[in-house]
């Protein structure tokens, strides 16, 4: 079962009995999975659990999958599907943030220091998003995945995905003190969702 | 959406829209970009949003743990067990009391000697924290340390099991030392204690204290054995074929105990100290917890 082996033969050969191929399909996926696993629930042990959820689910369904999508992008639905689970059992936000600062201040205090590495920082703004805004950046800025294709992941139109990420991007610039020019919070506005 | 009125700052949604080109609406895009161009403010956040976009692009993805990698292949293969019942033996042969226990093949997820064992052979682990939740036990209790992630990176902070499943059913049973190369087993016997017992089982599902990495006193060793820790953990379970989390051995406030982790009720896991009789009709218990997953 080598590499020339495409993913729809792998999940029909699957699904089909051979003892193998899921395994190979996996390996071939799972850096991906638990990226955005990682990214969508913030920590290691969800993202564990929802992955390893997530598999065992991809496991069992493989014989109803009818190929009117990629099999990577069936993946991730089930991925994000389960990490969505997850949080909703989970009750909680992944990372409590601070309110925003008062207009015309930073949401968070900038050090200059710690602008050498804001990845904490960006997770933890990532993070306190809605779960919407933060599974479509996730796919879309994160992992770098086409909007069509994460809208497809998400089942809703390309537009929503592009509004999602739009106002996520706007909130965590916020949230991070990019936006320092002027009075920002009151502009960054509940909106009606696009589309 | 509200309409973008001419003149005016367009708000960072808004701008975030038009930098992206999905407004979907030519008259406004146009509008807004007119504005933007004689607006060194509004420069200002669009450069303030692409940073954020290169911020989330920067997130550089960390590899799958070592130890997750296990933890999803051994789940994938208990899941593939399950599904082909005629490899995978569901009884356990209790010599003692004369009975074949037949474990519910529906619910089993841990149902044949090789999956036991499995449950039995450990992570590599770097050993992080190991000290740290022990040492926690000597002290006054207060010490939360132990329930607290710990912060260095580690290649196999998160999960405890690294089986490999390449023998069948009926393979000999693994020893818990498999694997456990780090630590080898030659460290300091795993003190639990009844009032820190859930939190320091809590760290070993968590990773930060590597199962089976510490000697097994020899009162407990006899349920290093497959067979043995699986009878155990059915009396303790009644028979409902719940697969440890998490499996280790030591002492509980000074008694040799072997310490099961078990998935609870709702988001918790049981955890179960036992003594070294634990088997069918006696579940030798010591002391059971409950923790948050």
């Amino acid at each position: 079962m080598s590499d020339h082996v495409d993913d729809l033969q792998l999940l029909r050969a699957h699904a089909a009995g051979d003892p193998d191929a899921f395994d190979v399909l996996v390996r071939r996926h799972r850096d991906r999975l638990w990226a955005v696993a990682l990214r969508t629930l913030g920590n290691e042990e969800d993202a564990a659990d929802a992955l390893q959820d997530a598999l065992i689910s991809a496991y069992r369904a493989a014989g109803r999958f009818r190929g009117d999508a990629a099999v990577t992008t069936w993946l991730h639905r089930i991925v994000v599907n389960a990490c969505l689970d997850r949080v909703r059992r989970r009750g909680r936000p992944t990372v409590p943030l601070p309110e925003a600062g008062q207009p015309g201040e930073p949401a968070l205090p900038r050090d200059p220091i710690e602008d050498a590495d804001t990845s904490l920082t960006v997770r933890e703004a990532l993070a306190g998003l809605p779960e919407d805004q933060r599974v479509a950046l996730v796919l879309v800025d994160v992992q770098g995945m086409p909007v069509a294709e994460v809208a497809e992941v998400l089942g809703v139109p390309t537009g929503t995905i592009k509004s999602r990420c739009a106002r996520g991007r706007a909130k965590l610039a916020e949230q991070l003190g990019y936006l320092r020019n002027r009075a920002t919070s009151h502009r960054v506005k509940a909106r009606e969702e696009g589309t | 959406m509200t309409p973008y009125g001419a003149g005016a700052h367009p708000d960072v949604e808004l701008l975030a829209q038009v930098d992206d080109g999905l407004l979907g609406d030519a008259a406004e895009e146009a509008a807004v970009r007119a504005h933007v161009a004689g607006c060194p403010a509004c420069r200002e956040d669009l450069a303030a949003l692409d940073r954020a976009r290169q911020a989330l692009a920067g997130l550089a993805a960390p590899p799958l743990p070592a130890a997750v990698a296990a933890r999803l292949d051994e789940a994938l293969a208990r899941e593939a067990a399950s599904e082909r019942p005629g490899k995978a033996a569901a009884t356990v042969d209790d010599r003692e009391s004369g009975t074949v226990r037949t474990l519910r093949p529906s619910t089993s997820r841990w149902r044949t000697p090789a999956l036991a064992a499995a449950a039995l052979v450990v992570v590599a682990a770097a050993g992080l924290g190991a000290a740290r939740i022990f040492d926690s036990g000597h002290h006054s209790g207060n010490d939360t340390s132990a329930a607290r992630p710990v912060s260095t990176p580690s290649p196999t902070a998160g999960h405890q099991l690294a089986p490999e499943l390449s023998q069948g059913p009926g393979a000999k049973p693994q020893t818990r030392a498999q694997g456990s190369q780090s630590d080898g087993g030659s460290g300091a016997v795993h003190q639990y204690t009844r009032t820190a017992l859930g939190q320091q089982a809590a760290a070993l599902v968590a990773g930060r204290t590597t199962a089976g990495s510490g000697p097994v006193p020899p009162e407990v060793s006899r349920l290093t054995a497959a067979d043995q820790l699986t009878a155990c953990v059915a009396e303790v379970t009644h028979g409902s074929g719940a697969a440890p989390r998490a499996v280790d051995y030591g002492t509980l406030d000074g008694t040799p105990a072997a310490i099961l982790v078990l998935p609870g009720a709702g988001d918790t896991y049981d955890v179960w100290a036992v003594g070294g009789a634990c088997g069918p009709g006696h579940a030798d218990m010591l002391a059971h917890a409950a923790t948050p997953r």
